[in-house]
């Protein structure tokens, strides 16, 4: 294996760890963030607003993490300039913006440093997303007119 | 329509096949059958050339201009 497949795969069991990690976690919620809050007791004072904003937050998440998923698939099959990958991009540009926005509305109930920098990495990440989309698109442009010239 | 590529015109002129026509040119047959079908967008020069020279044509034997629609 050389040395470019060997991180593709690495990052491939990572999202992978943390794909099936997040549903756990997710399902979970209820009974962590009580676990939690013995620690930060804000999740225990607004714990019903923290379970629902947290869930919500996880779904979106675990979307994101899918259409992630859903393109390392393709690298690892080596057919990465697809129109379903164009796709992808967009879906996980408008689930970080979602993911920024319900954070915000997260830091309503209580702010913390922490939440102003997932709202900031996460805009940042859509806006990666929704750029590299675009990039994606004309390459795939450029490799279906390769592919169709003889 | 555009480009219309007329391969099998020129290929029954020349009692050519398209097996023998793929081995002359050292292309595969599914590219020629994709040039064939006119389902290519574009055409390398070296293509053309090879094709011309097996076909002993000219490449507007084998490629034909016709207006959007007809």
């Amino acid at each position: 294996m050389d040395g470019s497949k060997l991180w593709i795969k690495g990052t491939k069991y990572l999202l992978d760890f943390m794909f099936f990690g997040g549903i756990l976690v997710t399902l979970f919620l209820p009974w962590g963030i009580k676990w939690i809050g013995k620690q930060l007791p804000f999740l225990i004072e607004h714990y019903e607003e923290s379970v629902i904003i947290y869930f919500v937050l996880g779904i979106a998440a675990e979307k994101l993490l899918w259409e992630l998923r859903k393109i390392f698939q393709t690298v690892l099959a080596g057919n990465c300039f697809v129109e379903g990958n164009v796709i992808s991009l967009r879906k996980m540009g408008n689930w970080s913006f979602f993911i920024a926005l319900m954070a915000g509305v997260r830091s309503i109930v209580y702010m913390t440093v922490a939440m102003g920098v997932v709202i900031l990495v996460f805009l940042i990440a859509g806006l990666f997303s929704k750029v590299l989309s675009f990039v994606f698109e004309q390459a795939v442009a450029y490799k279906e007119e390769t592919d169709w010239t003889v | 329509m555009g480009i219309v590529v007329n391969l099998d015109v020129m290929m029954a002129k020349r009692k050519m096949s398209l097996t023998d026509l793929a081995a002359e040119v050292d292309l595969t047959l599914a590219n020629l059958s994709i040039l064939k079908n006119n389902k290519a967008k574009a055409v390398r020069f070296s293509t053309l050339e090879a094709i011309c020279k097996a076909l002993d044509c000219q490449p507007g034997d084998i490629l034909q201009y016709e207006e959007e629609g007809e």
